[in-house]
């Protein structure tokens, strides 16, 4: 994720990525055309941006042609961004928990219960599957 | 210069036969991909078709042909939206997984193509969709379970 931030750090680095996101898969010479860059600075950047993951190599015969691959912005938005909605979600589960305890002692038609029932299916995010990890047979 | 493809790479923390049953079995694909059941029986040639619920109708929302399927390693489909109005008419696009070793961890590359010419449709629906789709790829197959990023997709 270092590499990331220091690839990003750059304002070159990042107007190369909003060239490759506006025009996929550009070779070195059509990234540096029209701009002041010269080719052995171009070269320098995509390697780092290479490295941080964050630019994509084809190999199309003997043409290197270069993409954005966003995967790694998208990482640290979940990162920080989706904490919330996790912590949101753990203290419902804790609220859940907490309800059906509950229920054990007190007769299923009072709030109390038909809340939890509730609960229970606004939680239901897709069933945990072990049978998943069971390579397939082909 | 127009768009004509891109590409999404990422790390998995699972062998290539899980991420290849995350991206072929539809029990899994309705836990991450926009609640559509894949379904197809993964042979060259074969339709590959993606199950959404529409109201209380079950729909084919995506649509294609295998091109190639070379368990674990590469499988590729055409790719059309048959109910949305903008993308029914343009030609199918082309999408391809290709899921290499990564001692142990899968490294996916997701590539997709071929779309029509000019201003297309699908190429945006499917440029903003992806991120959405692999992110809840990715954590099915570390986790076991997933939340349907997939949702959070811009229209």
């Amino acid at each position: 994720m270092d590499a990331v931030f220091k690839a990003l750090s750059d304002p070159t680095r990042r107007a190369l990525l909003d060239t490759l996101l506006a025009s996929p898969g550009l070779t070195l010479s059509e990234l540096v055309a029209g701009t002041d860059m010269r080719r052995q600075s171009a070269t320098k950047h995509l390697k780092l941006l290479e490295g941080a993951g964050l630019v994509h190599i084809e190999w199309q015969g003997r043409e290197k042609r270069h993409f954005l691959n966003p995967v790694p912005i998208q990482d640290i938005s979940r990162r920080w961004v989706d904490k919330f909605s996790q912590a949101r979600s753990d203290a419902l589960l804790t609220l859940k928990s907490a309800l059906e305890a509950d229920k054990d002692q007190t007769p299923e038609d009072t709030p109390m219960a038909t809340a939890s029932v509730e609960l229970n299916d606004s939680l239901k995010q897709g069933p945990t599957i072990t049978s998943f990890f069971t390579p397939i047979k082909d | 210069m127009q768009h004509d493809e891109f590409y999404y790479v990422l790390l998995i923390d699972a062998p290539r036969e899980t991420v290849w049953s995350a991206l072929t079995n539809g029990e899994f694909t309705k836990q991450y991909w926009h609640s559509a059941e894949v379904r197809s029986d993964w042979t060259v040639g074969s339709p590959v078709e993606f199950w959404v619920k529409v109201g209380d109708e079950s729909k084919v929302g995506c649509e294609g042909v295998i091109l190639e399927c070379d368990v674990p390693q590469r499988l590729s489909y055409t790719w059309h939206f048959p109910l949305n109005p903008a993308c029914a008419p343009e030609q199918p696009s082309r999408v391809v997984f290709l899921l290499e070793d990564a001692e142990g961890a899968t490294k996916l590359t997701v590539k997709h193509d071929q779309f029509e010419s000019g201003e297309s449709a699908t190429y945006h629906m499917v440029s903003t969709g992806w991120p959405y789709v692999i992110a809840g790829l990715k954590s099915l197959c570390e986790m076991g379970k997933t939340r349907d990023f997939s949702v959070l997709a811009p229209d």
